[in-house]
């Protein structure tokens, strides 16, 4: 269905073969698919050419200040953070203590009612869960496909 | 006019558009086939249940990359307007099928033993459509088996 109508499976298996990803059995596997499949090989090499191409043209990163002022810039930065930290520790005003306690609060119980609604059985819950799909459609030859992921 | 030709003519008018409203969806409810099939690069096994997909059909799943196709359960029914009619195609794959706004609506759940089937997906198809020849399946790839698919096809009844 995707690319000369790979499966989900097979691409991802090719992709991760192509980043030498794979154990020995899924690696001979794919490699007997690459060696059948006209499609599969063009996948491959394709992957492997961008990899390359990828890798032989990727830009340097170059740091136009000398070595001191970038340092010097750094350091400002976690200056400034340290500064930050200590201002937030700072006593709160008894009026607005209980603020603290509201935000945690807030999540607790939007956690304690994702879960609930989570958990109870019936149709909404089904229907939330519909698969992903893909729909491939041709008019000249009378068909339409829809791919569930 | 008489007295009670007036008072019977708005019922008998009501009488005869009710009837004319109802009368195509009893008169030509319409069918549709479902297949369950398995897309496999396999040959043929020996089970004399399984037969190879209609070739028409076969030919218009020539963008899918599967040699062979092989029906595994094949059943028509008719298309109610309001429940869906179910039609459990395996043990694993139940469709329902109800007409709705000249659409075929077309639901597939993953069954469970001792659970509730478990919608997957819905999709629909214009009746004109699939009566001109049009062919509806969803598809996807088979946990049994790797690099096997399967395939619940929908088309016209006959």
């Amino acid at each position: 269905m995707k690319a000369n109508f790979m499966s989900d499976r097979q691409l991802l298996e090719i992709m991760a073969y192509s980043d030498g990803e794979l154990d020995a059995p899924r690696r001979h596997a794919v490699e007997k698919l690459i060696a059948e499949d006209p499609a599969a090989a063009a996948l491959h090499q394709e992957l492997t050419a961008c990899s390359t191409v990828l890798r032989a043209h990727e830009p340097l990163g170059t740091v136009p200040e000398t070595r001191e002022f970038y340092w010097s810039q750094i350091q400002r930065r976690i200056d400034a953070a340290e500064q930050a930290a200590a201002r937030a520790k700072a006593p709160i005003a008894p009026v607005f203590g209980w603020l603290r306690w509201l935000a945690p609060a807030i999540g607790v119980a939007a956690v304690a009612l994702v879960v609930t609604y989570q958990q109870r059985p019936g149709p909404t819950i089904l229907a939330v869960g519909e698969a992903s799909s893909m729909t491939f459609t041709s008019e000249a030859d009378g068909v339409t496909i829809s791919w569930i992921n | 006019m008489n007295i009670f030709q007036r008072r019977c003519a708005p019922w008998l008018a009501v009488l005869a558009a009710s009837a004319l409203v109802a009368l195509p969806a009893s008169a030509g409810e319409t069918k549709v086939r479902a297949q369950l099939a398995w897309g496999t690069d396999d040959m043929k096994p020996n089970d004399p249940a399984l037969r190879e997909l209609d070739p028409k059909i076969r030919e218009k799943f020539r963008h899918l990359r599967w040699k062979n196709y092989f029906v595994v359960k094949s059943e028509t029914v008719g298309v109610p307007q309001k429940d869906p009619k179910k039609v459990q195609l395996s043990e694993k794959c139940l469709i329902d099928v109800r007409e709705k706004d000249a659409m075929v609506e077309i639901r597939i759940y993953s069954a469970k033993a001792g659970a509730a089937p478990s919608l997957v997906k819905t999709d629909s198809i214009a009746i004109q459509k699939l009566k001109d020849g049009h062919v509806f399946a969803f598809a996807g790839d088979t946990k049994e088996k790797w690099d096997d698919a399967w395939l619940v096809i929908v088309t016209a009844g006959e």
